[in-house]
């Protein structure tokens, strides 16, 4: 035992070693298996990039692709000036309460119509390639060339001239920010930011008035198990906007005064002053109207979560459980106008707010594996029609968001 | 060699009761180092899982946490019975060392467990019944390899290097999973690395008591030593200041809930508080050798006090005022933590010492999980002044009744 120190240092130096060799051979692997994923992607849509990007090829033959296709749609502009389909009930000129004026904290504007790194009708995501170019922000053209953007957003979506882009402060808690940037340029140069919860929602209105996201602050993190708390921000490319939760109920109903009420996932409604949202507490769910004008919320007895509104603003997507679908929640497509109901045909699982390619189609993503790190997803297509089934539009992409502008 | 220094005959009638003052020699460094490494590095090992297990069990497990809850309180419950056993068997055994060791080497057993199996039960299994077996032992060691005059400060050596540990063994547990995002079985395996290094300075570099005298001789219990009653008193007016301390898990959760503090810098609470230990758990050890390990226990929950009456009392809980509670807290582990280990090892002789240690700790452990369980209960009930306010009564009692209790171990103390 004359030598005992030395035997100790001996194996705390090989203990090092061992140690930081294991952890080097881990990560070595771990990017060997990434870039063959990564590898496997890039053929997979250099394939798809040799298909006319027509999910659905034209059944008729004389019929032009662009008019009948998806690809053709997603970047046909939008007919009477974006988004309210039918503008003679909508005045596109109706200033909210909140609304933008021209000045911004640090001088950064919005990008001018017509101007800026995306064209109206383009889809915009966040890109789901594995390797280094996962999570940054990306676009498909009118050719069907996909773009990619050096900024990373968990979650994002733009609209006139106004980007907003969701981040994740880092895996261990239930944190993140975001921030709204103009898209004069490919820097996208920031107008404000603000923390936020892990990014679970974001949407900007058409005319680039109102944008509100939503954050998961508890649950989804180990700090809090069991707990599900979502905070949601309804703001202005000039203010930082306020907390759902600070809007006054126009109801008594005691549910609304719960103690785990939580909102979440705004839907703007055409013109840009009121919005859908969710108010959940314990197991009941349900769709409630906002005005943005007088910030007062009142319940629209819709049973379910995370709306989304369409262009012409009569239908509502909403999410709720179905028996007659297996997955946890179904997609029901809510007639506004008449309160008529119809389950679309999705039979897995969306756990995403639906986007809407135009009056008739919806996006969302779905994931396509169960990795831990950098799972796939691909956005897919999905007519409003009854005996509609989904196709896959762009595969290896998040969050998606078509690119209007109604200024 | 060293060891051959020491006094290896057996103890004489005379000599077998009294406090063991007659070990010569002063105190065995090596020795020290090494209890505090093998500390160090487990301390490193069992950090390390438990900052990402609750991470882990919701990712890939799909555990139930309110099970997962409940087997972590019922094995802390066997805990502290093992922990008596474990004292128990070092005594009668005469060998602290071996009983020592098979409590790490579960607690090792328990990460290749984990590494191979991926079953986070075996891990609470093995490593919580490995701790309690071998922490009565361990500080048994401590106290064989330390002169009597610095009984204390000896302690402080294991407990800084121990506290390192266990504030080092997150951090790496982050940086690997910040390397490697989402492998958690690399983080077993560092953690199951780290055990094994500290087995093995334990077992090389801690001499076994039985060489030091401590063994030899007829067999002793504390139960018929005149030390008893000291002994039991130390450890009942342990439970009684215990009863009234919160556990440091509750008190950041005031702090977070009275101050507007944003969870993510919930975790930096501990490390506030760990070090203000470091930085004064030395002198005070040095402090508790010159005037006595059990005198100072009753003076340590002054600090203790001050920080249930800044939170008591502050209008509104700011950074500086943040600041000095965790400060306050850590002053308070410094003086109690291994105080009260030093203040038991130095009252029993030398063969009961597995007994003696494990008693008083015992005691500590329990008031201080009572405590925690009725702060919650009145903070639940009737709000978190209420509960302050009868914390605060409740220490000033507790220190006011703990002190003719510890006027017989006082004496044996300053013997």
């Amino acid at each position: 035992m004359k030598h005992r120190w030395a035997i100790i240092g001996a194996t705390i130096v090989l203990a090092l070693l061992v140690g930081t060799g294991a952890v080097f051979l881990a990560m070595e692997r771990r990017s060997a298996e990434l870039a063959s994923r990564e590898v496997a992607a890039l053929e997979e849509l250099a394939m798809v990039a040799e298909l006319p990007m027509v999910a659905e090829p034209p059944a008729d033959a004389a019929a032009p692709a662009t008019e009948t296709g998806l690809q053709g749609r997603l970047t046909a502009p939008p007919s009477s000036g974006g988004a309210p389909g039918d503008g003679s009930t909508t005045p596109t000129t109706t200033t909210p309460a909140r609304a933008a004026s021209t000045a911004t904290p640090n001088g950064v504007s919005p990008a001018p119509v017509g101007g800026g790194v995306f064209d109206v009708g383009e889809l915009v995501f966040v890109s789901r390639i594995p390797g280094d170019d996962y999570g940054t922000l990306g676009a498909i053209g009118s050719d069907g060339t996909r773009r990619s953007y050096d900024l990373e957003c968990a979650r994002a979506y733009a609209a006139a001239g106004v980007l907003l882009c969701l981040e994740s402060a880092g895996m261990f808690v239930p944190a993140g920010t975001a921030t709204v940037r103009s898209v004069n340029d490919e820097t996208f140069p920031e107008i404000w930011q603000r923390p936020s919860g892990l990014p679970s929602r974001a949407r900007v209105t058409p005319d680039g008035s109102q944008l509100a996201f939503t954050g998961f602050v508890a649950g989804h993190s180990y700090l809090d198990i069991g707990e599900f708390s979502t905070e949601t921000i309804v703001a202005t490319p000039t203010t930082r906007g306020m907390r759902a939760e600070h809007f006054s109920v126009a109801s008594d109903e005691p549910r609304f005064g719960a103690i785990d009420g939580n909102w979440w996932g705004v839907s703007f409604e055409p013109g840009a002053t009121s919005a859908l949202l969710t108010y959940g507490t314990g197991p009941s769910i349900e769709i409630v109207r906002a005005d943005l004008r007088d910030a007062t919320i009142a319940p629209l007895g819709i049973e379910g979560g995370c709306p989304s509104v369409s262009p012409s603003g009569r239908y509502v997507v909403v999410k709720r459980p179905d028996p007659r679908i297996d997955a946890p929640l179904a997609l029901i497509l809510h007639d506004l106008e008449t309160g008529e109901e119809q389950l679309l045909n999705e039979p897995r699982f969306v756990d995403d707010q639906v986007e809407w390619l135009d009056d008739d189609t919806i996006l969302y993503a779905l994931p396509r594996d169960n990795e831990l790190i950098q799972p796939v997803f691909d956005i897919w297509a999905l007519d409003i029609g009854a005996d509609a089934t989904a196709t896959m539009v762009v595969p290896y992409a998040d969050s998606p968001a078509v690119y209007r502008d109604s200024r | 060699m060293y060891l051959a220094t020491r006094s290896a005959g057996p103890i004489t009638d005379g000599e077998r009761d009294a406090p063991p003052s007659a070990e010569k020699g002063g105190t065995d460094r090596s020795a020290v180092a090494a209890l505090g490494l093998t500390s160090f590095f487990t301390d490193i090992s069992t950090e390390m899982v438990t900052a990402v297990l609750p991470l882990y069990l919701v990712l890939h497990i799909g555990f139930d946490v309110a099970d997962f809850g409940f087997f972590d309180g019922a094995l802390a419950a066997a805990t502290l019975v093992l922990l008596l056993a474990g004292g128990a068997l070092a005594d009668r055994w005469r060998r602290p060392k071996p009983v020592a060791f098979a409590g790490y080497a579960m607690s090792a057993g328990a990460r290749l467990g984990l590494v191979v199996t991926s079953a986070p039960i075996l891990w609470l299994f093995g490593d919580r019944i490995g701790k309690g077996l071998r922490v009565a032992p361990r500080d048994a060691l401590i106290a064989h390899s330390a002169d009597r005059a610095s009984m204390a400060s000896a302690f402080a050596v294991h407990r800084i290097l121990d506290t390192a540990g266990a504030m080092l063994g997150p951090l790496l547990a982050f940086v690997v999973l910040w390397a490697v995002p989402g492998d958690f079985t690399l983080v077993f395996t560092i953690s199951l690395i780290a055990a094994v290094v500290g087995l093995v300075v334990f077992w090389v570099g801690v001499p076994d008591a039985r060489a030091e005298g401590a063994g030899s001789g007829p067999r002793l219990r504390l139960r018929d030593l005149e030390a008893r009653g000291a002994v039991g008193r130390l450890s009942a007016a342990g439970a009684l200041l215990g009863g009234a301390t919160v556990s440091d898990g509750i008190l950041y959760l005031v702090i977070w809930r009275t101050g507007d503090l944003d969870p993510s810098m919930f975790p930096l609470l501990f490390v506030g508080s760990a070090l203000a230990y470091l930085v004064v758990a030395m002198p005070v050890g040095r402090l508790a050798d010159r005037v006595g390990r059990v005198r100072l226990l009753v003076p340590a929950h002054i600090p203790l006090l001050g920080a249930y009456l800044v939170l008591a009392l502050a209008d509104s809980l700011t950074t500086p005022l943040i600041l000095v509670v965790l400060m306050l807290h850590g002053w308070y582990f410094a003086m109690t933590d291994g105080i009260y280990a030093a203040a038991a090892a130095a009252i029993t002789p030398a063969a009961a010492r597995g007994t003696g240690i494990a008693s008083v700790t015992f005691g500590v452990a329990v008031g201080r999980f009572c405590a925690s369980a009725a702060f919650g209960f009145v903070w639940l009930r009737w709000g978190l002044d209420t509960a302050l306010a009868v914390a605060i009564v409740g220490l000033v009692t507790a220190m006011i009744a703990a002190r003719p209790l510890l006027r017989a171990a006082m004496d044996r103390d300053a013997r």
